[in-house]
């Protein structure tokens, strides 16, 4: 994916007029991976991006942990393990109830309401993986430095937004500006709360 | 009865010892046992405080551990899919439904489900409450940190353990509450377990409540009455029934704090130690028991021989010295009834040496009185049971007092041994020959009549026959002997031994060596004996009364000598004439008493007649007794000086009888008494035997011729002859010559004739009282 985001960020230097990068911390200033950084256009249609994106079971976990992804993806739920599994949603955004074999390739389901979704498997208790369903084709996933960059955004308004499994609240909108000379430098600060509980063991 | 037992048994060894040994062991026992029970008390104590705290940890393990396995059990629910799936989709009805059905397979009464907005999604106990706010916020809370939570709460009232769990879908989507219902059957099961009776409480307004027991009814509202005064540890009484409690905080209910009571029975934990005590209750009374007996045994054994000791004591005591003392053991009281036997011994020898000095006459070897006395009242037993008879002669030396004066008493001594052997030597074997006292000796004849006797009596009398030769000095001893026989002459050994003393005594006077008693000398002296008190009290109450008769001097006027003579008036009998109470008197030594009233009466008399210008010479008579009575002269001395009246003015009076006992006592006695400055005068002269030859040795002044050759003077010749002779021979002699019994003229004619000094008789005078006389001298000096 993240190779697949750095060949689209080489070979559309021109046609993406800005590139946001936008850094990640915790209360305490840490570095925080796997937040989803997203920027809803204000003005104007989003267009669509790439619509397809899979989410792996291997060895009895859902890789990645956290994926998003704009409306109307349709995910596929390899099943990488030679044991079953059972996935699973009653998230509001997509109740589903996936039973999977190994080897079996199923039909991909298509998320096409905008909201986030908990996967489990109604085998293994632990297995839990986020995906948050968005209305627009700019999104990224900090890395483990905390770094996240948004490409290719036309000049325009945008609410720039950051999204968290494990936030205990939702950090305030960016309302940003992009164009050439605009800030492309944001820093969001997130208040963490790790699932006590969710702590699974395999 | 029973007291004097009590008081004897009291004092008893064996009930000392046995006490003693009991008494003391039941001290130790019962310190023993004291100690023991404390210790038992302790320890069942302590013992019930371990189990409290053992039951305590039990108990809070158990209910951590049930906590741990419904939360488990719960957490398994929630995780259901068809549950999850239930609230996932919000379909409330088949959450209802879901949520009872696996509350039921998990067995809690109540399930709730609640969202993340702590408000209920569904509630089995109260299916209408969903969308309110969830009862017991702080659980959740709990929950939302650890993941789960656990608690007790009063719900309805009742008390539910109550258990949060989250649902996650994966992650937490809702919470299950799950409700399990603390009863009397969850209180059960604990108490199984902890052994303890367990209780649930809430102290909610407006008091406490038991929610769960495990006590019964009773004790449960004994319990609700005492909750206010509950403490975290102490003791209760419940019904009669003492526990041990614990109060435990189990968590803090909407309602107030929920605690859990538990309580150990103290009745029941010492029921063990209840049971030792009574075990050694009856250790302790068996042991004193088998103490008692065996102390009653060991204490026989000692005090056993003691009283078999004490028994022979008292034997011996008894005068039984012929007892088997068997005790031989070497201990002491072995040695104890040796010494006894070596005393029962010794005591047995020295009396009969005692009882032989007792019974016989040391002199002649002969029994004592006491012995004849004895052997007397035998044979008259003998006699009496075979109807026998036996006779008694008792024998007095004649004049014996004589020979010990002249001789010497060895010399009496060996006369007495003599007596004694030559009695003995006529005596048959049966016969008992004793000496009684001094020269006084008695033969006791047993079967023989007094007849017999009398026929026999030559036989003792020979015994005197023959002359005694001691030391080559020829003697000659003569006896009296009265004889009494039983049964005629009395039934027992004093009334015989009186008769044959006057037997014996008639014998003496009369001279004829021996006398058989007859019972006029009975009569006689019976009638005096109940005189003897009434003389008694004659002296005292005045009854006697001194005449006087003029003794008249022959040309005199008469009235300056007389005779005082004793009368007695009695206030029943009348005039007792002296004849019959002077030698009664005189017997039984009472005469003693009468001369010496007489004597001062007579004395008294003469110096008052002194004092008043008209002295008499007064004249009073001397028995035989009076003469042995050695203090006689200081009397007399000391009487006269009283009366302030010279000796001249005193004549005694004495017979010739009077010095035949014992001559030289009586001799003494008048030697003091002429020393005195007294006259003395023989009465009844020539009835004796006396010589006027013996007469002359006398210290006498005076001769009173007796009225037997008086009264017959004028016309017998013989008499005459005597009276003539013994007045010149009196003269001759230098003594007053006096006359008694004179009765009429002519006779006083023949005295004065012949020579006779004073003339005394009822021809001058009769003998009268004082004043009489008085009278009788006036009218005398009057017709001179
Ligand atoms: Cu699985």
């Amino acid at each position: 994916m993240k190779r697949c985001l750095y060949g689209l960020l080489a070979c559309l230097p021109l046609l993406c007029s800005a590139q946001l990068s936008i850094n990640v911390t915790d209360a305490g200033g840490q570095p925080v991976a796997d937040a989803v950084i997203y920027a809803d256009a204000l003005s104007g249609k989003p267009p669509k991006g790439k619509l397809n994106a899979t989410i792996d079971q291997i060895d009895k976990e859902f890789v990645p942990l956290v994926t998003v992804v704009q409306t109307g993806t349709a995910i596929r739920f390899p099943n990488k393990d030679n044991i079953r599994h059972n996935i699973y949603s009653f998230s509001p955004a997509k109740v589903f109830d996936l039973k999977l074999y190994s080897g079996t390739p199923a039909a991909p389901i298509v998320f096409d309401k905008a909201g986030q979704v908990v996967l489990g498997c109604n085998i293994h208790d632990w297995m839990v993986a986020y995906l948050l369903v968005v209305d627009t084709p700019w999104f990224d996933k900090s890395d483990a430095k905390g770094m996240a960059s948004l490409v290719g955004l036309p000049a325009g308004d945008y609410l720039l937004r950051v999204w968290h499994p494990y936030q205990s609240t939702e950090a305030p909108a960016q309302k940003i500006k992009v164009g050439s000379g605009a800030e492309s430098r944001f820093v969001f600060r997130l208040k963490l709360a790790p699932p006590s509980t969710g702590t699974h063991a395999k | 009865m029973r007291n004097e037992f009590w008081q004897r048994s009291r004092q008893s060894l064996t009930l000392r010892i046995v006490v003693f040994f009991t008494a003391l062991l039941a001290l130790v026992l019962s310190a023993a046992f004291a100690l023991v029970s404390a210790a038992n008390l302790r320890i069942s104590r302590d013992t019930v405080a371990h189990e409290l705290d053992t039951g305590e940890k039990v108990f809070r393990r158990l209910l951590e551990q049930n906590a741990s396995k419904l939360t488990q059990g719960a957490g398994v629910l929630a995780s259901d899919f068809g549950l999850r799936e239930a609230i996932g989709t919000g379909d409330t009805a088949t959450l209802l439904s879901a949520l009872r059905n696996h509350g039921n397979r998990i067995g809690a009464q109540i399930a709730m489900v609640s969202g993340l907005d702590n408000r209920l999604l569904a509630d089995t106990l109260h299916p209408d409450r969903s969308g309110q706010a969830y009862p017991f916020a702080p659980l959740l809370a709990e929950a939302g940190q650890r993941g789960s939570a656990s608690g007790i709460e009063v719900i309805d009232g009742r008390l539910y353990q109550i258990l949060v769990v989250p649902v996650r879908a994966p992650i937490t989507l809702a919470w299950i509450t799950m409700g399990f219902e603390v009863d009397d059957p969850t209180a059960a099961d604990l108490q199984a377990l902890a052994g303890l009776q367990v209780s649930f409480l809430v102290q909610q307004r407006p008091g406490w409540q038991i929610y769960a027991s495990t006590l019964g009814p009773a004790q449960r509202a004994a319990l609700q009455t005492q909750l206010s005064a509950l403490r975290a540890a102490g003791q209760l009484t419940l019904a009669q029934e003492v526990y041990a409690t614990r109060r435990i905080q189990l968590g803090h209910s909407v309602k107030g704090p929920v605690y859990a009571l538990l309580a150990r029975s103290l009745d029941e934990a010492m029921a063990p130690f209840y049971a030792l005590q009574g075990t050694l209750i009856i250790l302790a009374g068996f042991a004193l028991l088998v103490c008692l007996l065996v102390g009653i045994r060991l204490a026989r054994r000692i005090t056993g021989p003691l009283r078999a000791l004490a028994l022979v004591a008292q034997r011996i005591r008894a005068g039984d010295y012929r007892q088997d003392i068997a005790i031989h053991d070497g201990s002491e009281i072995g040695q104890l009834a040796g010494s006894l036997a070596h005393m029962q011994q010794a005591i047995a020898e020295r009396e009969a040496e005692i009882s032989k000095l007792a019974f016989q006459d040391s002199l002649t070897g002969l029994p004592n009185r006491l012995r004849f006395n004895q052997r007397l009242d035998e044979a008259i037993l003998r006699a009496e049971q075979a109807q026998g008879q036996l006779s008694v002669l008792l024998i007095d030396l004649d004049r014996f007092q004589q020979i010990n004066d002249t001789l010497g008493h060895p010399y009496g001594d060996r006369v007495l041994a003599e007596v004694g052997r030559r009695l003995a030597a006529c005596a048959r074997a049966e016969d008992t020959v004793a000496r009684l006292s001094g020269d006084e000796f008695a033969l006791l004849l047993p079967g023989m009549s007094t007849s017999a006797v009398l026929q026999n009596i030559g036989r003792i009398k020979r015994v005197f026959d023959q002359r005694f030769d001691l030391d080559g000095r020829p003697l000659d001893v003569r006896a009296s002997i009265g004889v009494v026989g039983y049964p005629e002459h009395g039934d027992n050994a004093i009334e015989l031994m009186r008769c044959a003393d006057m037997a014996m005594y008639r014998a003496k006077r009369s001279g004829s060596g021996h006398a058989l008693y007859d019972t006029g000398m009975r009569t006689f002296r019976e009638e005096h004996l109940s005189l003897l008190g009434d003389l008694q009290q004659a002296v005292d109450n005045n009854e006697l009364i001194l005449y006087y008769q003029p003794k008249v001097a022959i040309n005199g006027a008469g009235g300056d000598e007389a005779e005082a003579l004793v009368r007695w008036i009695h206030p029943r009998k009348g005039f007792i004439p002296p004849g019959e109470f002077i030698p009664f008197a005189e017997q039984t030594g009472y005469i003693k008493e009468l001369t010496r009233w007489v004597l001062a009466r007579a004395i008294k008399q003469a110096g008052q007649w002194l004092r008043e210008g008209r002295p008499v010479k007064v004249s009073v008579n001397l028995s035989t007794r009076d003469l042995l009575d050695p203090g006689l002269p200081a009397t007399v001395a000391s009487l006269i000086d009283l009366a302030n009246l010279p000796p001249d003015y005193l004549c005694l009076e004495i017979t010739e009888s009077g010095f035949m006992d014992e001559p030289a006592k009586a001799l003494d006695v008048l030697h003091k008494l002429r020393t005195l400055g007294l006259s003395l005068a023989i009465d009844d002269y020539g009835t004796g035997y006396s010589s006027l030859a013996y007469i002359r040795r006398l210290p006498i002044t005076e001769l009173k011729i007796d009225r037997a050759f008086v009264l017959e003077l004028a016309h017998s010749q013989g008499d005459a002859q005597i009276v003539r002779s013994t007045i010149e021979l009196g003269h001759r002699l230098g003594l007053k010559v006096v006359a008694e019994g004179v009765e009429d003229q002519p006779v006083v004619a023949v005295l004065a004739e012949m020579g006779c000094d004073r003339i005394q008789g009822y021809v001058f005078g009769k003998p009268m009282p004082a004043e009489a006389f008085d009278q009788w001298r006036n009218a005398r000096l009057q017709l001179q």
